[in-house]
């Protein structure tokens, strides 16, 4: 299926050009974030492209321009202004996820052959051993914090540097040069680190946002680390003059989309469903959540017509509720479509879309004018598709050019140019693209997360007491992503000798707490159920994993 | 200490009837924005911040009761 190709007029080279043209946006506000006490900072456009450049004369005057550089922090203004100044003189911004363990933290850095960092203050302990002289190849680490006191240069310090030096004459930046390594959330051992180019970054960027109007105001508390929080979050609004509110903090963050009374927010399910969550509670404290269902069950029920009807109404308990929020757009994992008619009934219209690490990441999203909630909507501009069997394939200048340091990964993934996302789709009669499983193991959580389930296998296969272990996603709601890792455990008859069914279960919970310690929260095992028998398999001895899952299922009922 | 947990465990979530082996997620089956409330009122009580990589590996009641005896938090 081919689609209309990207406007060429907001599409931009590189990201010197894109950070060069900021400025005809003036002193309009572009990042705006708030302290833990509620207090606001704005940065205009004309500020970011200033610090932008500032940063980057000093980065080349520090031998580091064109060089790959780690970005290791929480999401802040400082974090864009690294990203932007590495990327534009040249260099590669490793983004790493902080949400990992200290371990694997570490480990991305140096395999992504990092030679500097650029690191938060909560960051700082656990990069610091990277800067040992035994252990890799990094010389300089830099403090995000513009705080005093951490014995590092701070970005800060290169800032007031580098607003006194001459512009450097530097190499021209090609589209299809790289700009980042964006690790996708998977695995436990070290997940898959995306090579993204200037092209692949800035031309999906301008095509969202031909169809998607962002509107004055946007707000995202999603990490910057991860593809969907910066090209969709960021770089989408900085295209689009949009004023941004940034937040880096799950405690203060949707206090701080309420205090930036943003039109459009970016949310992945688990946040949609908070956010739903409260606004119920402040409809119940001011005596009107009864009234609220009523008529978001008639609009639902009658259409237009009662929408007309109950305009009035609508707008109040819209403007009680979400101030002056219009959109939200929602991706990252599967979205409760009853919470978006809800939404959609009080005038806030929820916009899913589909996206993954390996494009860009958007590739299809639902536009503003025909939302279908059940599907992912229609491909985005500059996008091919096709399928293998239900597979959806992908081609297009989104896609990346491979994975770093593993041409097997790649070469599988990458076929003429297809990619194959391992997710299986079909289309409606008006193009919209629906989601309706996946060929890939993954495990995904309502937060956007995503699991390997045989990395985790192969550490609880570890246990003395495992024989067989499968890992699988065990339902804890009614739509597809409410799910926790859950493992299913066929026990070593030889080692479980002798004892009962309840102190297997005993010993094995043990087991998988101290394993629970060394993974990162999200993948934690949640549940633990113990086989009889061991799991079926293929005529190769494989195992049968549906076999797993099915017998939880089997449990349940 | 375990009441004051217990206390607060409740006025957030309105689950009662915690024990030491109680598993925030597990058992609960809260979600991060409900444990960073709880984490919240923890810091309001204490008048601290708990940095938020420590909040992640507070997964049982047990591990709340150790942290806080680890940094020194007391009943003021």
């Amino acid at each position: 299926m081919n689609q209309t190709p990207i406007d060429s007029s907001v599409c931009y080279t590189s990201f010197y050009d894109f950070v060069a043209d900021l400025q005809r946006f003036g002193e309009a506000p572009a990042i705006t974030s708030y302290d833990r006490r509620g207090n606001r900072s704005t940065r205009s456009y004309a500020d970011l492209h200033r610090d932008v450049f500032a940063l980057r004369r000093a980065l080349a005057a520090a031998g580091l321009a064109g060089r790959r550089i780690a970005i290791c922090g929480e999401n802040s203004y400082e974090w864009l202004l690294a990203f932007f100044a590495i990327t534009s003189a040249g260099g590669v911004a490793i983004c790493v996820d902080i949400e990992q363990t200290d371990d694997i933290v570490r480990r991305s850095v140096s395999f992504a052959d990092a030679e500097a960092v650029f690191v938060s203050a909560s960051m700082q302990p656990i990069c610091q051993p990277l800067c040992a002289a035994e252990t890799g190849a990094v010389t300089t680490m830099i403090s995000l914090s513009s705080a005093p006191g951490s014995g590092l240069g701070s970005i800060a310090d290169m800032l007031a540097q580098g607003a006194l030096l001459p512009e450097p004459e530097l190499p021209a930046i090609g589209a299809q040069q790289q700009a980042a390594v964006i690790f996708t959330s998977g695995t436990t051992a070290l997940a898959k680190a995306v090579m993204l180019t200037h092209g692949n970054l800035l031309s999906n960027a301008s095509a969202a946002v031909s169809v998607i109007n962002l509107g004055e105001s946007a707000f995202t508390g999603l990490p910057f680390y991860h593809a969907y929080g910066l090209n969709c979050g960021v770089i989408c609004s900085l295209l689009s003059g949009t004023s941004l509110t940034i937040s880096g903090d799950i405690r203060t963050m949707l206090r701080d989309l309420s205090l930036s009374d943003a039109r459009t927010f970016y949310a992945v399910p688990l946040l949609l469903e908070v956010y739903w969550k409260n606004a119920r509670s402040l409809l119940a404290k001011h005596g009107r959540l009864q009234e609220a269902d009523s008529v978001i069950h008639r609009i639902n029920q009658f259409g237009r017509i009662a929408r007309h009807l109950l305009e009035s109404r609508c707008a109040e308990l819209h403007d009680l509720c979400f101030g002056s929020l219009r959109t939200v757009l929602c991706g990252g994992a599967h979205m409760n479509v009853e919470i978006a008619r809800c939404l959609d009934a009080l005038n806030v219209t929820v916009l899913q879309g589909y996206g993954i690490t390996e494009c860009s990441p958007l590739i299809s999203v639902n536009r503003p004018d025909r939302p279908v909630p059940e599907t992912v909507g229609p491909l985005l501009p500059g996008f091919e598709l096709k399928f293998d069997g239900d597979e959806i394939l992908i081609r297009g200048p989104g896609v990346m050019t491979g994975y770093y340091k593993d041409e097997a990964a790649t070469a599988e993934a990458l076929q003429n140019g297809w990619f194959r996302t391992g997710d299986l789709g079909e289309l409606d009669g008006n193009r919209n693209l629906r989601i309706i499983g996946r060929i890939k193991n993954l495990i995904v959580l309502k937060n956007g997360k995503k699991i390997s389930p045989e990395t985790i296998e192969q550490m609880i296969c570890r246990i003395p007491l495992v024989r067989e272990a499968i890992v699988y996603a065990s339902a804890t709601g009614i739509i597809a992503d409410d799910v926790k890792p859950a493992v299913s455990i066929y026990p070593d008859p030889q080692a479980t000798a002798g004892m009962s069914q309840y102190e297997i279960l005993a010993a094995l919970q043990t087991a998988i707490n101290t394993l629970n310690e060394k993974l990162p929260s999200y993948q934690q095992i949640r549940m633990i159920n113990i086989r009889e028998k061991e799991f079926e398999k293929t005529a190769s001895q494989k195992t049968i994993r549906a076999s797993a899952q099915a017998d939880s299922i089997h449990e349940k009922t | 200490m375990l009441e004051l947990i217990s206390q607060i465990v409740s006025d957030v979530t309105g689950r009662h009837g915690i024990t030491l082996d109680t598993d925030f997620v597990q058992d609960l089956e809260l979600n991060s924005f409900d444990i960073i409330n709880i984490v919240t009122a923890f810091e309001d009580h204490f008048d601290t911040t708990i940095p938020t990589r420590d909040i992640w590996q507070l997964h049982r009641v047990r591990d709340v009761l150790a942290y806080l005896a680890e940094h020194g938090y007391r009943e003021p």
